[in-house]
């Protein structure tokens, strides 16, 4: 990007900032495309070498953040200082915990649905059988050997039901991981050397 | 191994060069990025972060060509941290240096 887009990514990635300061660190990154200019490299070179301005602003802001917190003792500041430190690798688990909840919330569902088909089918199959053998009688209000198949074929819904989330599971698991390795590589990789 | 320890060796690397020299920021960018890859970006923060630690002091001096620009000095603070820094180093490569060499005598 150009060189005025990166300083207005930047200046409003460092908002929790004071003016002051927010001048002094955009007035260096100027400097730098300036120099880097004079040596003959282009801005979008140099903006792609610095990386990127939001990240850099967050660093800014949880330094920032962190001395306050020394300066001026409080809990709010505490609270807000550490939030940034763990850097914004905790606001995206916010935005992904919601999520997560309901995706474990249907999980659950998802779980007592296929068990309880699994306890339903035999039951029914059973009874059913029960029935045909004339040990009971009553008990079911539609035809006993519809009834046996029924319950077979209730009690293969359930498995597959399980089975299915079993496999599902596993899928989310690993996206799961990935994505936190993306946001350690995303959020951590400019420090990389 | 001090987890902190590996934030620092950038830290080590910058003031061992405004220990010889008093340098402006690209510069230092420049120097750097020509040994280890790093995002040049992440310089400046470091730089702030030695500025409120106290390790560095900056002025500005005029140039003939283009604009003015702000050199970075080391205080002496800043003198002792790097001495520190530069110990703490020492230690560690050497122990790494000789478990290296350990295993390469192990097989040898």
């Amino acid at each position: 990007m150009q060189k005025d887009e990166y300083l207005k990514k930047l200046a409003s990635a460092l908002s929790g900032i004071p003016d002051a300061q927010k001048k002094d660190i955009l007035a260096d990154y100027a400097e730098h495309f300036e120099m880097g200019v004079l040596d003959g490299r282009s801005e979008e070179e140099i903006s792609e070498a610095l990386g990127d301005p939001r990240t850099i602003g967050r660093e800014y802001t949880a330094a920032a953040l962190v001395k306050n917190a020394e300066a001026d003792p409080s809990a709010g500041g505490l609270g807000r200082a550490i939030l940034a430190t763990i850097g914004l690798g905790l606001f995206n688990l916010i935005v992904v915990l919601i999520p997560l909840i309901c995706i474990i919330m249907v999980l659950a569902v998802l779980f007592l649905i296929g068990f309880s088909l699994c306890c339903a089918g035999p039951i029914l199959t059973g009874g059913a059988v029960l029935e045909l053998l004339g040990i009971v009688s009553g008990v079911l209000f539609f035809s006993a050997p519809a009834a046996v198949f029924l319950g077979i074929g209730i009690t293969c819904l359930g498995l597959l039901i399980l089975i299915m989330e079993y496999w599902l599971i596993r899928v989310l698991y690993r996206i799961g991981i990935r994505y936190l390795k993306w946001n350690i590589a995303v959020i951590h990789g400019s420090e990389q050397i | 191994m001090n987890a902190q320890f590996k934030k620092g060796i950038l830290d080590m690397c910058v003031m061992a060069l405004l220990g010889f020299r008093d340098r402006y920021g690209y510069e230092l960018v420049h120097e750097i990025s020509q040994r280890f890859e790093i995002s040049e970006g992440s310089i400046y923060p470091l730089l702030r972060r030695l500025l409120t630690e106290g390790y560095v002091t900056t002025y500005l001096q005029e140039s003939g060509e283009g604009p003015a620009r702000k050199y970075y000095s080391l205080t002496e603070q800043g003198i002792a941290a790097r001495d520190e820094l530069i110990r703490e180093w020492r230690i560690f490569s050497t122990a790494v240096n000789d478990l290296i060499g350990e295993m390469a005598n192990a097989e040898g």
